[in-house]
C-alpha cells in the first residue's frame, strides 16, 4: 500500500469540513445541466462562467477537448462548486464528447453551449425554454440559434430559409446549435448523435439537425425560440473554432453530411413537414384558448 | 467574437496533424472501460497507469474527485491518448462520481479501479473476466476482491470467498476490481445514492447493487484478482479510513442495517438463484463449481 503524507490527511479533512459547512451543497438532480464544449477560447471563459452562474444553481459540465491556450487551467480555477465538473479529453470533437457528457449529466434537461457563445444578461430565455419543456412532454430538442422548416440539400440555401429572429416559440423541422436544449431521456431513447457524420477530431456539421429529423420520425418534437448566444438575429461570426482550426474538413463534412441527411430523410420529408404544421396548429389553438 | 492568436491556430493545426498521423486512434467502442476513482493517492498514480496501459483496446476514465496532493496534474500529464478522459469533480465521493462515469463510458463492460489498487502484470484476469461476460449474458457484476455466499445478519451463516478458486456465482461481491455490464447497470438504475451523502463513503453500495441484480433477474459472480494484494490481505489505510474514518464507520453500520431490511425478505430467493446459476454453469461444463 502506498503511504499518504499525514499533512495531506489533515488538509483533506479541513477541506471536507469547509465543504460540509458551505451554504452551497451538491444537488442530486438539478433542473438543468449546462454543457460547454471548450476548445482554445480562453478569452471567453470568464464571460461564460459569469453568465452561466447568473442563470441560477444548475449543473455545470465543461468539456475541454484538448485546449492548448490555457483554457484548462482557467476552467479549473472556476469550477469549484459541488455541481461543477471539468471533463478533459484529447480532441475527439463535439459529437463524441458531447454524447458522453449528456450521459454524464444528472439533470433531465441539458443546454449545450459553445465556447464562443455570449450568455445574455437576463434569464428570461432560460425560463421560457424550461416552460416549453414542461408544456410539451414530447419536446426533445429546443434550438435558440436558427430554425428550419425543411432540410436543404444545398447548405448555401439553408441560411436564406432559416427562422432566425425574435419570434414566439414555434415548432420547426430542425434547429442548429446553440443554445441547443435536449431532454436527456428522449436523447437516450433516440440513440444519441449519429457518429458517422464525422471522424473523431473532425467537425460534425449537421449532426444537430440530423437528430431533430430523427426525433420527428420517432414521434418526438423539435421547437425554436431565438436566444442571442451568437449575437443579434442574422448575425453569425465566421471565426468559430471549426472555421479556424479545421476549415477544409468542415466544408467537406458539411457538403457530405447535407447530402447524406437529404437522402436519408427524403422519403420522410413530407411527413415531417406535416407533423410540424400539425404541432404548430396545436400551438395556435392553445394560444386562442388562453 | 473573441479573437484567437494566429500562432495558436498553427499550434492547434499541428497537434491535429500529429493526432491524425498517430498509430493510436480513437475507438468508438473499446472492449473495456477502466474507471479509476482517484482521491489523494499520488504515489500510486504511475503504477496504476503503467498497469492499465499494458492492456489493449481499453478506455481509461479517471475521476479525480478533488485531490489536493498533485494527483490531478499527474493524471493530466499521462492521459493524452485518444480514449483517455480525466474528469475533475469536487469531493462528491465514490457513489456519485462513479455513477456518472459508468454512464459516461462507451464500452459495454466497465472495470472499477480504486486509487490504492495494484494492477497485476499479466492480463489473464481481464481476459477471463471478459470471457465470462461473453458466456453469461445475464451477468451484471463480477467481483475480484471478496465474494459472499449467503446473505444473513449472522456472519456465521455467510461464507466469505477470498482466494484463487475458479469462477463462480455468488450472492454479492465488493469492490474491487468490480466489473459492471453497463446496459444492466443502467437497467438496474445504478447505485443506491441513499447509501451515502455527497462527500461521504458509501460502504456497502457495491453489495447492494449485487442483491438488487439477483432480485431483478441478473447474475453476480466472483473470481479473485489481486488488486488489494494476495488473498486474505487488506491494508487498512484506504482513503475512506484515512480521511473519513468516523463517517465510514457510521455509514457502514447504518448501511448494513439498511441492506438487511431491504433484502432479508429476498435472501432465500437470491441464494436459490445463485445455486441454480452455479448448477447450470457446472452442467454446461464451465469452470463454475457448486458453492459450499
Amino acid at each position: 500500500m502506498t503511504v499518504v503524507d499525514p499533512e495531506i490527511v489533515q488538509r483533506v479533512k479541513a477541506a471536507k469540513a469547509r465543504r460540509k459547512s458551505s451554504p452551497v451543497q451538491y444537488r442530486e438532480r438539478s433542473e438543468l445541466a449546462f454543457i460547454v464544449h471548450s476548445f482554445n477560447r480562453i478569452s471567453n471563459v470568464d464571460q461564460l462562467v459569469a453568465g452561466l452562474r447568473r442563470m441560477g444553481d444548475h449543473e455545470l459540465i465543461v468539456c475541454d477537448d484538448g485546449s492548448l491556450d490555457g483554457s484548462r487551467q482557467a476552467w479549473i480555477s472556476h469550477l469549484e462548486q459541488p455541481n461543477d465538473f471539468l471533463i478533459l479529453s484529447n480532441d475527439i470533437h463535439e459529437i463524441r464528447i458531447l454524447d458522453r457528457a449528456i450521459r454524464f449529466a444528472s439533470a433531465e434537461l441539458v443546454c449545450l453551449v459553445q465556447d464562443d457563445d455570449s450568455i445574455p444578461q437576463e434569464s428570461d430565455w432560460l425560463e421560457e425554454a424550461l416552460r416549453q419543456f414542461d408544456r410539451y412532454p414530447k419536446l426533445a430538442i429546443l434550438g435558440g440559434f436558427m430554425g428550419f422548416y425543411d432540410f436543404e440539400e444545398d447548405p448555401r440555401k439553408s441560411r436564406d430559409s432559416a427562422v432566425w429572429g425574435d419570434e414566439p416559440f414555434q415548432f420547426v423541422g430542425h434547429v442548429n446549435i446553440g443554445p441547443y436544449f435536449i431532454r436527456k431521456r428522449h436523447y437516450e431513447a433516440l440513440g444519441g448523435w449519429d457518429f458517422s457524420l464525422s471522424g473523431a477530431g473532425e467537425p460534425g456539421i449537421c449532426f444537430d439537425s440530423e437528430l431533430c429529423l430523427r426525433a420527428w420520425v420517432q414521434g418526438y418534437q423539435v421547437g425554436y425560440r431565438f436566444v442571442p448566444f451568437k449575437g443579434p438575429p442574422k448575425h453569425y461570426s465566421l471565426d468559430g473554432g471549426t472555421m479556424l482550426f479545421s476549415k477544409e474538413v468542415r466544408f467537406r463534412n458539411q457538403w457530405r453530411n447535407h447530402t447524406t441527411i437529404s437522402e436519408r430523410y427524403a422519403g420522410q420529408a413530407e411527413e415531417i413537414s406535416r407533423l410540424v404544421e400539425e404541432a404548430n396548429r396545436g400551438l395556435e389553438s392553445t394560444a386562442e384558448d388562453n | 467574437m473573441t479573437e484567437i492568436d494566429p500562432k495558436l491556430i498553427q499550434r492547434v493545426k499541428a497537434a491535429k496533424a500529429r493526432r491524425l498521423a498517430s498509430p493510436v486512434q480513437y475507438r468508438d467502442r473499446s472492449r473495456v472501460a477502466f474507471v479509476v476513482h482517484s482521491f489523494n493517492r499520488l504515489a500510486n498514480v504511475d503504477q496504476i497507469l503503467a498497469g492499465l496501459r499494458e492492456i489493449d483496446d481499453a478506455e481509461l476514465i479517471v475521476c479525480d474527485d478533488g485531490s489536493l496532493d498533485g494527483s490531478r496534474d499527474r493524471w493530466a500529464s499521462h492521459l493524452e491518448q485518444p480514449n483517455d478522459f480525466l474528469i475533475l469533480s469536487n469531493d462528491i465521493h465514490e457513489i456519485r462520481i462513479l455513477d456518472r462515469a459508468v454512464r459516461f463510458a462507451s464500452a459495454e463492460v466497465v472495470c472499477l479501479v480504486q486509487d490504492d489498487d495494484a494492477i497485476p502484470r499479466e492480463s489473464d484476469w481481464l481476459e477471463e473476466a471478459l470471457r465470462q461476460f461473453d458466456r453469461y449474458p445475464k451477468l451484471a457484476i463480477l467481483g475480484g476482491f471478496m465474494g459472499f455466499h449467503g446473505f444473513d445478519p449472522d456472519p456465521g451463516r455467510v461464507t466469505r470467498i477470498w482466494d484463487e478458486g475458479p469462477f463462480q456465482f455468488v450472492e454479492h461481491v465488493n469492490i474491487g476490481p468490480y466489473f459492471v455490464r453497463r446496459s444492466h447497470y443502467e437497467a438496474l438504475g445504478g447505485w443506491d445514492l441513499s447509501f451515502s451523502r455527497p462527500g461521504e463513503p458509501g460502504i456497502c453500495f457495491d453489495n447492494e447493487l449485487c442483491l438488487r441484480a439477483w432480485v431483478r433477474g441478473f447474475q453476480v459472480a466472483y473470481r479473485f484478482v489481486p488488486f488489494k494484494g494476495p488473498p486474505q490481505h487488506y491494508s487498512r489505510d484506504g482513503g475512506t479510513v484515512l480521511f473519513s474514518a468516523k463517517t465510514r464507520r457510521r455509514n457502514q453500520l447504518r448501511n448494513e442495517r439498511k441492506i438487511f431490511e431491504m433484502y432479508t425478505p429476498y435472501a432465500r430467493r437470491i441464494s436459490a438463484r445463485t445455486r441454480k446459476a452455479n448448477r447450470e454453469a457446472a452442467g454446461h461444463g464451465s469452470a463454475a463449481e457448486s458453492p459450499p
